[in-house]
């Protein structure tokens, strides 16, 4: 038997912050900023799986959104990372990528977004 | 042939001290069928299918061939700790798309110590 997580889930934790999670994705629209917010970004990585070894370059990024690595130092297997980031997103720009960018390993993410109503 | 061990034989697949090799394997829009004991030489402790398909679910049967399918649901994770040394997956044959983990254990180290010290060991509590 299965236990089932939906991926890229929102959860609405208090008002104008919002928490995503899933594992390393690449085309599923995670997260959406709504017309007349902004928003801003901060989160924590978990390392499920080791593979190849190496640097971790995680990436961030999706419609109208530039890729911005968020992290790029050796990361052990099974921990987990947290980051911030000074990107904002504006009305109409998605995320739809967090993965590892040497595809080294697997991430299980949550991402907090913090929605400022204009 | 599927070749299984008892579980009986076996320690606990969510046992802490279990050192695992994770493996991955992309899921594509074909078949993955897996005969992992004849093909690794381990057993494989955990389970872990994201499926990144939109659209439709993946199809899995572990451990017993014979069993009914599990349904990994669109953009859903599925993870099962259990022992099993095979695996059946089937994704959409258009749309398929995500990822399969086999954490493996060496057979040696995922057998119970039937020793007499450690069976003592174990009566002790």
């Amino acid at each position: 038997m299965f236990n089932l997580t939906p991926l890229g889930s929102v959860q609405t934790q208090a008002p104008g912050i919002k928490s995503v999670k899933g594992t390393s994705v690449d085309g599923t629209a995670l997260y959406t900023c709504p017309a007349g917010k902004r928003a801003t970004v901060n989160g924590s990585f978990l390392l499920r799986a080791y593979g190849a070894g190496g640097r971790i370059n995680i990436a961030v990024g999706g419609i109208n959104v530039l890729n911005w690595e968020v992290a790029s130092e050796p990361i052990p297997p099974n921990r987990s990372k947290n980051f911030a980031t000074d990107q904002v997103l504006n009305a109409g720009d998605a995320i739809t990528k967090v993965q590892d960018v040497n595809n080294n390993a697997t991430l299980d993410f949550v991402l907090n977004v913090t929605e400022i109503s204009l | 042939m599927v070749n299984q061990i008892p579980v009986a034989d076996l320690k606990s697949a969510t046992d802490p001290n279990l050192i695992y090799y994770p493996f991955k394997i992309v899921i594509g829009t074909t078949r993955i069928q897996k005969d992992i004991l004849n093909e690794f030489g381990m057993m494989c402790r955990t389970v872990i299918i994201t499926n990144n398909d939109n659209t439709n679910p993946i199809s899995v049967i572990t451990v017993d061939p014979q069993a009914p399918a599990d349904s990994i649901p669109p953009s859903t994770k599925g993870e099962q700790d259990q022992w099993t040394a095979y695996i059946d997956l089937v994704p959409n044959a258009v749309t398929g798309k995500g990822l399969l983990e086999l954490w493996l254990v060496p057979l040696a180290n995922a057998k119970k110590d039937n020793s007499q010290a450690a069976k003592v060991m174990r009566m002790m509590g």
